[in-house]
């Protein structure tokens, strides 16, 4: 018996009822995320960036990659005005990007290196949850996976413009997203 | 299907500030267990006002359209850059909202200025 979700318009790949539905779930995923690296850069506060020099300094109380630990100890923390500034933009440059779905492909691949960072710092903190972490790993290889911008974000409205351009930067921004 | 495309992706931006300015500014209570940014009324009222401006240019289409959206870009930029004098003076808790204008203001910015001009594909 057929049903209107049987209907060949329906079950087109690119415009049918289940490929909308599944480009919404990615965009929703994509600015939850984006959501959330706005919340993490709502804490990181210059000049002193204390709170983020206490969660930095478990990499070092609570070790689990001797290299990384050593790495925070003798570089990150005693220059914590300048990897706090970096912080602060990297994480506000993520939230800003996925939220409207630009250069995402670059984007996750930035937001999985700082997941990778955060876990490295908090993995064996008494009372953290370690799923969270894992999880913050695999949302980032998903929005790559699936090149969240092109579901209802800014790459999927100028990917055809930049693809036909000869401008350099527009290459790239095809390479990206 | 030409410019028609970036017109909606300009509304989709205006719509998407709607929501969020209507969805920051509610979420906000004593207990908010989703830890997300709080959008003040002045704040939530700017970013309401790029959403409109951002949809009127959407719609409007053309250049007086584009010129809209150009300015809703404009705004969420110069509120972006805002946040972030203020957190370079030691103002706490600026960097959410800086992310979150400043992400309209990309957004809005680089689909009103692409040149319009027929994809083939």
């Amino acid at each position: 018996m057929a049903t209107r979700l049987d209907s060949p318009s329906d079950l087109d790949p690119r415009t049918g009822l289940d490929a909308r539905i599944s480009r919404l779930c990615v965009m929703l995923i994509r600015v939850a995320v984006a959501l959330m690296w706005m919340r993490g850069a709502l804490w990181k506060n210059p000049p002193e960036f204390g709170a983020l020099e206490h969660f930095t300094r478990h990499a070092v109380d609570y070790p689990v990659f001797g290299p990384y630990a050593w790495l925070v100890e003798n570089v990150v923390l005693p220059n914590i005005t300048l990897f706090g500034w970096f912080t602060l933009f990297l994480e506000a440059g993520l939230g800003a990007f996925l939220l409207v779905g630009l250069a995402t492909r670059l984007w996750a691949l930035i937001g999985l290196g700082q997941s990778v960072a955060i876990t490295l710092s908090e993995l064996y903190v008494p009372g953290e949850w370690p799923w969270a972490l894992f999880l913050m790993i695999v949302i980032h290889i998903a929005l790559f996976a699936t090149a969240a911008g092109r579901s209802y974000g800014v790459d999927g409205a100028l990917r055809p413009y930049w693809a036909q351009s000869s401008n350099p930067l527009a290459k790239v921004l095809v390479r990206v997203s | 299907m030409t410019t028609y495309r970036l017109d909606r992706a300009e509304i989709g931006l205006g719509v998407g500030a709607l929501v969020l300015a209507l969805f920051l500014m509610a979420v906000h209570t004593r207990a908010n267990a989703l830890e997300l940014p709080f959008l003040r009324p002045a704040l939530g009222a700017v970013l309401l006002a790029v959403g409109v401006v951002a949809v009127a240019g959407g719609v409007l289409g053309g250049t007086v359209g584009r010129a809209l959206v150009v300015v809703a870009g404009l705004g969420s930029g110069v509120t972006a850059v805002v946040h972030l004098v203020l957190a370079a003076q030691g103002t706490a808790n600026q960097g959410g909202l800086m992310s979150l204008f400043g992400g309209f203001a990309v957004g809005l910015l680089i689909v009103a200025l692409t040149p319009r001009r027929e994809p083939t594909q």
